[in-house]
């Protein structure tokens, strides 16, 4: 039996590990993007010999490495990995599933919040402004990062997919919201304050993907640059959208 | 600013601006068939999606093509993404022109796959594309993919139009 095994972990293991786990390994399936990732690395140097699994699905490295953060306490000595276990790479690895967590619950937060505002945005405006967002950081990154190197966006799998989240989703919502709370309010101070207070939350979150080693700022980068970039952002965005919606209003009610 | 700018306007710049004026001039001269902010929603679900999927397969770590000469982002490859705002628009406007219904669906969005991945072939052909583990195949099944979505978008947005139709709104029935 292996060493985890005992009466303490039994319960966590038959229920979550055995069920839950393969459940979900089979809806996570369709994530076809196997490689021989960080988390395989880090167990075959823990367990010291050869042991990758060919076609791993990313959702259960995912799972198994928070299962192995929550359950088996890793860094703290756990039985399976007994005291030679590299922590600093065990914690690269935890650092990647920290920021898929963090980013996916945000979005996920967010995609709630969407459906429970109540909005005047019309599907028509919704569908265009997505398209517009996703367009203008389609050449923000193109421009940015891919020619001029002034960001980089982190090559694991992981972080990228909680990067297009980020900006797929937090950011394309959270501007609609923005957008129509800001539509809502008529006083200038107000509409700066809350003009103020996106950008911050925006440039803010940039930074926390930072943090997170999900995009990595060259050292040319300045902290403005990023203040800049999302003002123009906003500011376009509500340009269009007045554009949009005048457009827009002619033929549907919204 | 020189990264932006083609190393050679050779055959795949031609190719792309060709292409878009043919594509642009038809759109204009085709009679007008939706209201004005359906007619721009269908050309932005074109331009999202393909901008979105090239963001996603096109960059590292996925990575499996370059658009044009290069691995940096040209204005051509801007041009490109707009390419598909017109394919996504003349797409649904047969497909409301013609009134297909049933099996007839299937089989147009079956040929449409076909002729879009012909057309990808066609520009593997002039170099806009390179292939880095991507093919043909998969793009005929991308293709199937996004214009099923398209189709069910075009179902959607048609209810929602006659929903929230204003009376001095356009007809489209």
């Amino acid at each position: 039996l292996p060493p985890y095994y005992n009466i303490k972990y039994s319960i966590y293991f038959n229920v979550v590990y055995r069920y839950l786990l393969r459940y979900i390994q089979g809806l996570c399936s369709f994530f076809t993007l196997y490689s021989i990732d960080h988390v395989v690395l880090y167990e075959q140097h823990a367990l010291g010999k050869p042991y990758c699994y060919p076609l791993q699905p990313l959702g259960l490295m995912i799972l198994r490495e928070m299962l192995q953060l929550v359950f088996l306490q890793a860094p703290l000595g756990n039985p399976v990995f007994g005291s030679d276990v590299d922590v600093g790479y065990y914690w690269k690895g935890v650092i990647v599933m920290a920021a898929i967590v963090v980013f996916f619950s945000i979005s996920i937060l967010f995609i709630l919040s969407f459906s429970v505002t109540r909005r005047r945005t019309h599907l028509f405006e919704g569908i265009i402004m997505w398209c517009f967002l996703v367009n203008l950081q389609g050449i923000y990154i193109g421009v940015l990062s891919n020619d001029f190197k002034l960001f980089v966006i982190s090559n694991k799998i992981g972080n990228f997919m909680a990067y297009c989240v980020c900006r797929n989703v937090i950011v394309s919502l959270s501007m609609i919201l923005f957008l129509e709370l800001n539509s809502l309010v008529h006083k200038i101070w107000k509409k700066s304050l809350y003009l103020l207070g996106y950008i911050l939350f925006l440039v803010g979150l940039e930074y926390f993907a930072e943090l997170l080693e999900i995009i990595h700022h060259s050292e040319k980068w300045k902290l403005w640059w990023s203040f800049a970039h999302w003002t123009i952002v906003i500011l376009l965005s509500f340009v269009v959208h007045k554009v949009v919606r005048h457009i827009v209003q002619k033929e549907v009610a919204v | 600013m020189s990264k932006l700018l083609p190393e050679h306007f050779d055959a795949n710049e031609w190719f792309v601006l060709f292409t878009f004026c043919v594509l642009v001039s038809t759109l204009f001269m085709l009679p007008r068939r939706f209201p004005r902010s359906v007619s721009i929603v269908f050309s932005c679900i074109g331009l999202g999606i393909s901008q979105y999927a090239d963001y996603i397969l096109g960059v590292p770590p996925i990575d499996l093509y370059d658009a044009d000469d290069t691995q940096f982002s040209e204005l051509s490859d801007f041009f490109l993404y707009y390419l598909y705002a017109p394919f996504a628009y003349l797409f649904l406007y047969f497909f409301d022109k013609w009134k297909l219904r049933g099996l007839l669906i299937s089989l147009y969005v079956l040929l449409c796959s076909a002729a879009g991945a012909g057309f990808e072939a066609l520009a593997v052909y002039f170099h806009v594309f390179k292939y880095k583990g991507w093919s043909i195949g998969y793009s005929f099944v991308f293709y199937l993919f996004v214009q099923s979505v398209d189709v069910l978008l075009y179902y959607l947005i048609k209810k929602k139009y006659n929903q929230t139709k204003r009376a001095s709104g356009p007809e489209w029935t």
